[in-house]
């Protein structure tokens, strides 16, 4: 495995979260690393060690209670939600556990809807590359299939597409084969290693499964809201 | 083709995938629609109908002279020593009020209101027995000239027997009633006595019902010529009638040229102050009913809408996660809501003219003088329909605000956390 040396996409320091309430909660304390272009990372923990809240933070979708987190080199701390709704849509894409097509698009037309949020008529200049997309992931002749035309290892590759429509900088996926039987997990999870490697994007998922975290190239793990280790893996 | 915007287009797709619920909103709009432009039209018709009963059969505005005030001697400068004389004067009620020179007035009048007036006749009206053989009636008589006269109330549309445009001196038009009460038919000669004590004798030229009692059974119509005559009044009127473009304007024109006229000037209004007071009661009825029906659609749509935004909660949520903003949601229910409402407002628009169609062609005979009239008085008007389509538009969209603004606040880390 090459070494990236290129500028962190993402770099978080003294990252932080409490969640305010009678009792606050503190879910994340102290986070700090970096995250390179192309590298594949894997955030590991027990359950309630922080890692849905720290995706949370790096997606842009909650603001630390410290802590600061740059994207590509940019303060994003605490930014308009509006603004951040932009940056999640033009540098960032999410894959989920389930994959949340929406049931009135076809499968080329929810994997656009990223590209159609932007309302400049990037879906139409994006639409030969993700029919590429298609074809690559062998979807083709389920373009205009309805998600619930499709079976559950095919929506959660039209939704991997999804995250890619934007051709974003970073991809954040929690659990993204969670849902899926162990022969699908594996396709699936192939498919999001080999494309996201030849398109040099990062990205960031979220598992418990030691075993897929294995196959990164680099493991953080978290405990009781604590960074424990942050390794390189073979991937 | 294709929608471009996002935010109508997932208004589109979600509305066609949820034909049901969709089907339901718009039917709830149409329904609404229906019976706001169904209400509003027939309470308009019973108005219409029940003023036109009353001012069909009459002038709109009438003028006329002013009443003669009895003088207090004493207060006359002159009447240090004057001598007051009891004799035999009429009492002046018994004088025939007369307004002499007219023609410039009835030019006046008609310049001071070019606009609101539809019709303007000098009248002559006195109070006539009428008389066959040993029958005697008591009647109004009117002097006219029956091509004009009759855009003040319409006679010869009217007409059961005999003719009335074209009237000579010696004849004489009248209502049904009169006539059988009288016992005679067109062609017939009877008396006429004035007050004043002057007797002629006219020949029945025709025969009219309008269906008001006052007009059938108690109006005399004769040329002008003879009602002057008749009332001893030698070239003068009694006074002017008016018909106007708006009925209800009419005491507003009745009180501005009461400014203008050295004459008395009164409108139908005064005289039917109870009508009036009963029509705004049934107006104030029928806004409640427009009221209740616009709030009724607007917050079944609310509900269904709420549902939607349920049901969708997590398709909201991973598509703030994917960049949609907050005002991009709200744009996609409030765009939902405007679709509804107009595809509602569209149909009950169709369903309301299809229905005031077919009740306003429904007919029914009356069983005293069987003569068909509509069952429904319906007025349809751009107004009524503009009323319920703007309605439907206006609670649609403030409808699915709330659902909008709920939508828009959803927050994608619940929806991943629930998950």
């Amino acid at each position: 495995m090459s070494v990236p040396t290129d500028p962190p996409i993402l770099a978080l320091e003294n990252v932080g979260k409490v969640y305010p309430g009678a009792v606050p909660t503190r879910a994340l304390e102290g986070v700090t690393f970096s995250v390179r272009a192309g590298e594949f990372v894997a955030i590991v923990g027990a359950s309630g060690s922080g890692k849905t809240t720290l995706l949370n933070l790096l997606g842009l979708l909650d603001s630390p209670s410290e802590g600061r987190i740059a994207l590509d080199g940019r303060d994003v701390t605490g930014l308009w939600p509006a603004e951040a709704a932009r940056l999640r849509r033009d540098r960032m894409g999410f894959i989920f556990q389930f994959h949340y097509l929406l049931p009135e698009f076809s499968a080329l037309e929810n994997v656009l809807m990223p590209c159609r949020l932007a309302g400049d008529g990037r879906d139409l200049r994006e639409e030969g590359r993700v029919r590429a997309l298609f074809a690559r992931v062998g979807l083709t002749p389920k373009l205009d299939r309805r998600p619930d035309q499709l079976s559950g290892g095919e929506q959660q590759r039209v939704a991997i597409l999804r995250a890619l429509a934007n051709d974003p900088r970073v991809i954040l996926a929690d659990e993204p084969t969670g849902n899926l039987d162990s022969r699908n997990a594996a396709e699936v999870f192939g498919l999001l290693r080999e494309i996201t490697r030849e398109a040099q994007r990062t990205v960031i998922m979220v598992t418990h499964d030691r075993d897929l975290a294995a196959k990164t190239d680099r493991v953080i793990t978290l405990r009781d809201g604590r960074m424990e280790s942050d390794t390189a893996v073979g991937g | 083709m294709a929608i471009r915007s996002f935010a109508l287009a997932v208004a589109v797709r979600q509305l066609a995938h949820n034909r049901g619920q969709t089907l339901l909103s718009i039917g709830v709009v149409a329904m609404s629609v229906t019976l706001i432009i169904f209400t509003s039209s027939l309470i308009r018709g019973v108005q219409v109908r029940l003023v036109n009963t009353i001012t069909d059969s009459i002038p709109h505005v009438r003028i006329m002279p002013l009443e003669r005030q009895p003088e207090v001697l004493w207060d006359r400068a002159d009447a240090g020593d004057a001598v007051v004389r009891v004799g035999t004067v009429p009492k002046l009620e018994q004088r025939v009020r007369k307004i002499e020179g007219w023609q410039p007035w009835l030019e006046r009048i008609s310049a001071l209101q070019p606009h609101d007036l539809t019709a303007l006749t000098a009248s002559i009206e006195g109070t006539v027995v009428i008389a066959r053989e040993s029958k005697r009636l008591s009647a109004r008589l009117v002097g006219v000239v029956p091509e004009v006269y009759n855009r003040i109330i319409d006679l010869q549309q009217n007409l059961v027997a005999g003719r009335y445009f074209g009237l000579n001196g010696g004849e004489a038009v009248i209502g049904l009633k009169l006539a059988t009460d009288l016992g005679v038919r067109v062609g017939n000669r009877v008396s006429l006595r004035s007050e004043e004590g002057i007797t002629t004798s006219v020949t029945i030229a025709g025969i009219y019902e309008t269906g008001f009692g006052s007009v059938d059974g108690g109006l005399v119509v004769v040329p002008v010529r003879d009602a002057q005559s008749l009332l001893g009044i030698g070239n003068a009127i009694t006074g002017f009638g008016l018909k106007v473009r708006d009925v209800f304007a009419a005491e507003r024109i009745a009180g501005e040229l009461r400014q203008q006229l050295p004459f008395k000037v009164e409108s139908w209004m005064q005289d039917n102050e109870r009508t009036l007071s009963g029509l705004r009661a049934q107006s104030g009825s029928s806004q409640m009913i427009i009221f209740f029906t616009t709030a009724s659609s607007g917050l079944a749509i609310a509900a269904l809408m709420v549902m939607s935004v349920t049901g969708k909660y997590r398709e909201i949520g991973i598509l703030k996660a994917m960049g949609a903003t907050a005002g991009q949601i709200l744009r996609v229910f409030t765009l939902q809501g405007a679709i509804l409402s107009l595809l509602g407002a569209a149909l009950g628009s169709g369903a309301a003219f299809a229905l005031l169609r077919w009740l306003g062609g429904l007919q029914t005979i009356s069983p005293t003088t069987g003569r068909a009239s509509e069952l429904f008085p319906i007025v349809m008007t751009f107004g009524n329909f503009f009323l319920g389509n703007g309605l439907a538009l206006a609670a649609g969209l403030a409808a699915s605000l709330y659902p909008a603004w709920r939508a828009s606040r959803v927050n994608p880390i619940e929806v991943i956390r629930g998950q």
